[in-house]
């Protein structure tokens, strides 16, 4: 039991995250004003909050599909509402649980390749976890939560965490 | 790269964040200098004020990835005095920090992932679980809060920044 692997050092805690943002997002869904807050950045160089969500949502999508081989569902950024948003972060849970364990399990070495318009990056499978995946997961889950305290939304670091199961 | 995959997710993965903080440190420093601010008054700022300050942030992050580099290793991670953490005392955190983690090797943490691990999860509780699921449900992730926060910070205090400084050197 417990033992680490690719797919549990990464896909649990994407899920769980996800499950986490849910959870926060009623919490902001309470507040007077709610909807704008999905426009509220913490600086004017920065994305909004609803770009937060989806930059989770495409981040978690992309991660479970280039360490196992796949192509991402398409989600198109049309999301307005926070209605909308749980509604893909959902899509996204789901799509990354449906994704087989050993799809991912042993692809350290798998080459990650990430293309831009102005050209790509190549990864190992490890690398691309450690280096590019969660610290990109964990920044946008992260400044998500942080808008909203800054913002007022009554939360607090379990919220964040997750209570333990 | 090590091939030792509980390694590079734990002690890699902390190395690697705690020296794109102290490289944040740097512009932070020198956007003070050119506005002609304290840096202090930037190390003591807050996204709400129920949050903690960006030093606590840093003392933080520092805190858990100590904790988490020894308790894999095996060894009993050293205590860090709390107090007021001016960058002077960030910086001299970060850097003990960096090198506590460098002193272990990843033929330390072999077998860790289920070896069973005591860790506090308030100041009132503590758990008990496997090294990996202590490093990915509780360490990584608060590392990963009190590192984004600490850039969070710097960035809505007009510190220019991109996500380049948070992500580091590639390859």
């Amino acid at each position: 039991m417990a033992a680490i692997s690719m797919y549990n050092a990464s896909m649990p805690a994407l899920v769980r995250m996800m499950k986490n943002l849910l959870a926060i997002i009623a919490k902001a869904e309470a507040m007077p004003d709610a909807p704008k807050l999905l426009e509220a950045r913490l600086a004017p160089d920065m994305h909004p909050l609803m770009r937060q969500f989806q930059s989770v949502s495409d981040t978690a999508k992309f991660g479970a599909a280039r360490l196992a081989g796949q192509t991402a569902p398409a989600f198109p950024d049309t999301e307005t509402t926070f209605a909308e948003i749980k509604d893909r972060l959902q899509k996204t849970i789901d799509y990354v649980e449906s994704v087989d364990p050993s799809a991912i399990d042993g692809s350290e070495e798998r080459e990650v390749v990430l293309k831009f318009p102005n050209g790509q990056m190549n990864f190992t499978g490890l690398d691309y976890l450690n280096t590019f995946l969660l610290p990109n997961f964990y920044f946008h889950c992260t400044t998500a939560y942080a808008i909203l305290r800054n913002n007022g939304v009554g939360l607090g670091k379990m919220d964040f965490l997750g209570r333990p199961e | 790269m090590t091939n030792s995959l509980i390694y590079d997710c734990s002690v890699g993965s902390c190395i690697r964040a705690l020296n794109n903080v102290s490289s944040m440190l740097d512009k932070a420093e020198a956007y003070a200098a050119e506005k002609k601010f304290d840096i202090d008054v930037l190390i003591q700022s807050r996204l709400a004020p129920d949050m903690f300050p960006l030093g606590a942030q840093i003392f933080i992050a520092c805190t858990f990835a100590k904790n988490l580099g020894c308790r894999l290793a095996g060894q009993e991670p050293p205590d860090y005095e709390r107090g007021p953490v001016n960058l002077d005392a960030a910086r001299a955190l970060i850097k003990r920090t960096i090198d506590i983690l460098t002193a272990i090797k990843p033929e330390a943490l072999n077998g860790a992932e289920t070896r069973q691990i005591t860790f506090s999860t308030s100041p009132t509780t503590t758990e008990t679980q496997p090294g990996a699921i202590y490093m990915n449900k509780f360490a990584m992730p608060n590392i990963m809060f009190h590192v984004t926060t600490v850039y969070a910070l710097l960035r809505h205090n007009g510190v220019p920044l991109g996500k380049r400084d948070f992500i580091g050197p590639l390859n």
